[in-house]
């Protein structure tokens, strides 16, 4: 799959809505009621990657994700079970979170396949495969593939990652022509274990020193053997840049395309069931 | 890498829970027999004297867990166990594959459980716990020794009819072997008091395409099929393709004119290589509300013009599944068909002429055909998936 836009947004979480409701309203020209910081977020990423073009109306979108719209599940929640009264419409309506990704395609006049997906560490690498799914089957010209979350304010996550903790979405645009590109998204390979992953990294198919970067679920204390499988590659660390937020390996891998010219990075990263992912990123 | 000839795939094993049981073979005679298990649930938060009819998974299945999570996690598993026991296929088989889980609630009745205790029910429960989507479907892989990529969907009610589409690509491109999809909605308060609160839900009885719907009956449901690119037996039901795409009128409405959803039923026609002519019966998502059902009509009759074939709905009999219908409303249909007959939409009495559209109202005798099921949902979405019994 070939790479005709990129975006990487961050806000800190603590930043007023306000400011992301006029962020989208210049990209769009469009005032979005009753959307929350979830919808503000994924619209302005999304609109930021196709940068001012018209996207094809054949554009899939998928939005992924691993928790959604936080906030709206939270007030709606509230409105249950403190207020005691039945949740506002829309609050409602936008715990589904696919509403995000509706969104993105009314505003962008798409027809096109619309998906809202998790996984568990792997999603954004997921929407990528559903992606190619549908451009191989013809359902599909291009794609909007983006990692979105809002940072998760629990006590667990502000205690490991105190002021580190960000809103984050990131977005490719894509396609399988590859006049204009700026990169690809070359493959994407699954492993269930450590040896069988290295070995399938020992194998592939990759320029003499490619940029290694390693998502959130691989140990610090992982890395050597990583490296030491292509002693002359480079580690992008980030994790440290980019910090947390559920779309942080959405954040490194959209990242890469600004500023690596040449370059081609492995991203690996590994769920807790011990299952490897690895993605590689060529920019031009 | 992909394969010259695109594969073949085959729905192989299967396992529901509805409201009308846990054993498939219980479940068809129920809907050969118009069975219709609805239990009326008040609104004890907000207002108990008032209350809706919801079709709940029958009260000895479902009591056999003691709490909210472990009858959430119970069943889910008990499920998938069950359909993976049908498939006849090892644990050796099934490790490598995709599994696609499709919901719309996710596991928020766990999250209910947790604001209605007392000691854990302070303000930002969700968010001091929330671990993600996909945790369930990660749970499943856990459980069953899968390896294969998990991929969770929440694209409102066709999230488990997506989770089937994208499966059934894989396999067709050679991508995977074998995928478990899932579809699974739980009872929860958001739910049931979210769709009241959008004035949806029927305060009477299911009765889809009739002059006199009123509604949305909702229903808790799981179901898990294994699809494959190996046949097991003659009789095995193939997805031939299917479609989605993304209706842009409204976040909560489709453009009643039906455009947009006609030309995915189209596009899943095409994408199965089927003419409209050849297609033996309808599935249609048929939720009973005004704009859905006029929609739909409007639709269909854009696609096959006056002469369609036998058109009918599933949610009399269990409700309103949301994200759960994809998986669910596929095993009875095919249920249904395996056992003879073209389920009826019970309920149904009174055609209403804006729609044009006169459902089944008995039992049809049904064979060999191809079908198209349609489902349709929040934030725009629209899937068609066409399957056939034919060898």
């Amino acid at each position: 799959m070939y790479v005709h836009g990129t975006a990487v947004l961050l806000r800190a979480p603590d930043d007023a809505q306000t400011a992301l409701v006029d962020k989208v309203r210049q990209q769009t020209g469009l005032y979005f009621r009753r959307v929350n910081r979830f919808i503000l977020l994924s619209l302005a990423g999304a609109h930021q990657c196709v940068a001012g073009r018209t996207p094809d109306p054949a554009t899939m979108v998928c939005l992924t994700t691993e928790n959604g719209s936080v906030q709206d599940t939270e007030t709606t929640l509230g409105q249950l079970f403190h207020e005691r009264s039945y949740p506002k419409p829309y609050n409602f309506i936008n715990t589904m979170s696919n509403t995000a990704a509706f969104y993105i395609a009314q505003s962008m006049k798409l027809r096109s396949p619309n998906i809202t997906l998790a996984a568990i560490q792997f999603a954004f690498e997921r929407g990528l495969e559903l992606a190619r799914t549908d451009l191989n089957r013809g359902a599909a010209e291009y794609a909007l593939v983006g990692g979105v979350d809002e940072a998760v304010l629990s006590e667990a996550n502000q205690c490991r990652f105190g002021d580190r903790l960000v809103d984050g979405s990131a977005w490719l645009y894509l396609s399988r022509h590859k006049t204009h590109a700026s990169g690809e998204i070359a493959q994407i390979r699954s492993f269930s274990d450590t040896r069988s992953a290295l070995d399938g990294y020992a194998k592939m198919d990759l320029p003499a020193d490619p940029v290694l970067a390693f998502g959130i679920g691989i140990a610090d204390a992982e890395h050597g053997q990583w490296q030491a499988v292509r002693p002359g590659s480079r580690v992008l660390d980030y994790r440290g840049r980019y910090v947390y937020s559920g779309s942080s390996a959405a954040c490194g891998i959209c990242g890469f395309f600004k500023g690596h010219e040449g370059q081609t990075l492995v991203h690996i990263n590994k769920d807790r069931l011990g299952n490897y992912t690895l993605l590689t990123a060529t920019v031009y | 890498m992909q394969p010259d000839v695109e594969q073949s795939v085959f729905v192989r094993g299967k396992s529901a829970v509805c409201a009308l049981g846990d054993q498939l073979d219980a479940i068809v005679a129920g809907m050969r027999d118009a069975t219709i298990n609805v239990t009326r649930i008040a609104f004890e938060i907000t207002d108990p004297e008032a209350g809706r009819p919801y079709y709940l998974m029958p009260g000895g299945y479902r009591d056999r867990w003691p709490d909210v999570e472990s009858r959430f996690h119970g069943v889910l598993l008990e499920t998938v166990e069950k359909a993976v026991a049908d498939s006849g296929l090892s644990a050796v088989d099934l490790a490598g594959a995709g599994i696609f889980l499709g919901s719309t609630s996710m596991n928020i009745p766990v999250f209910e459980a947790g604001y209605a205790d007392e000691k854990t029910g302070a303000r930002d429960y969700f968010t001091q716990t929330a671990s993600g989507f996909g945790v369930i479907a990660a749970a499943v892989a856990e459980r069953f020794g899968i390896h294969g990529p998990c991929y969770t969907f929440t694209t409102a009610c066709t999230s488990s009819a997506n989770g089937l589409l994208y499966a059934a690509s894989m396999i067709e491109q050679g991508q995977l072997e074998h995928a478990l999809v899932i579809g699974y909605d739980m009872f929860n308060l958001v739910g049931f008091y979210g769709f009241e609160s959008l004035r949806l839900l029927s305060p009477t009885v299911y009765r889809p395409f009739d002059k006199r719907r009123d509604g949305i009956i909702m229903g808790e449901a799981c179901g898990a099929v294994i699809l494959t690119a190996r046949r097991g037996s003659k009789g095995d039901f193939r997805i031939l393709g299917g479609a989605n795409a993304c209706d842009t009128a409204n976040v909560a409405l489709h453009d009643t004119g039906g455009e947009v959803i006609a030309g995915v039923m189209k596009a899943a026609m095409y994408a199965g290589k089927v003419q409209p002519d050849q297609v033996t019966a309808i599935k249609a998502h048929a939720t009973g509300s005004y704009h859905n059902d006029l929609t739909e009509a409007n639709a269909i009759r854009m696609v096959f013009g006056d002469r369609h074939a036998p058109v009918t709905g599933i949610k009399p009999f269990v409700g309103h599944t949301v994200g759960a219908g994809g998986v669910l409303e596929l095993i009875l249909f095919t249920e249904c068909i395996r056992a003879g007959f073209l389920p009826p939409t019970v309920g149904f009495q009174e055609p209403d002429k804006e729609l044009s559209i006169t459902p089944l109202m008995t039992p049809a005798p049904a064979g060999a055909g191809i079908f198209m099921l349609n489902y349709f949902g929040f934030g725009g979405n629209c899937t068609t998936l066409m399957i056939t019994n034919e060898d």
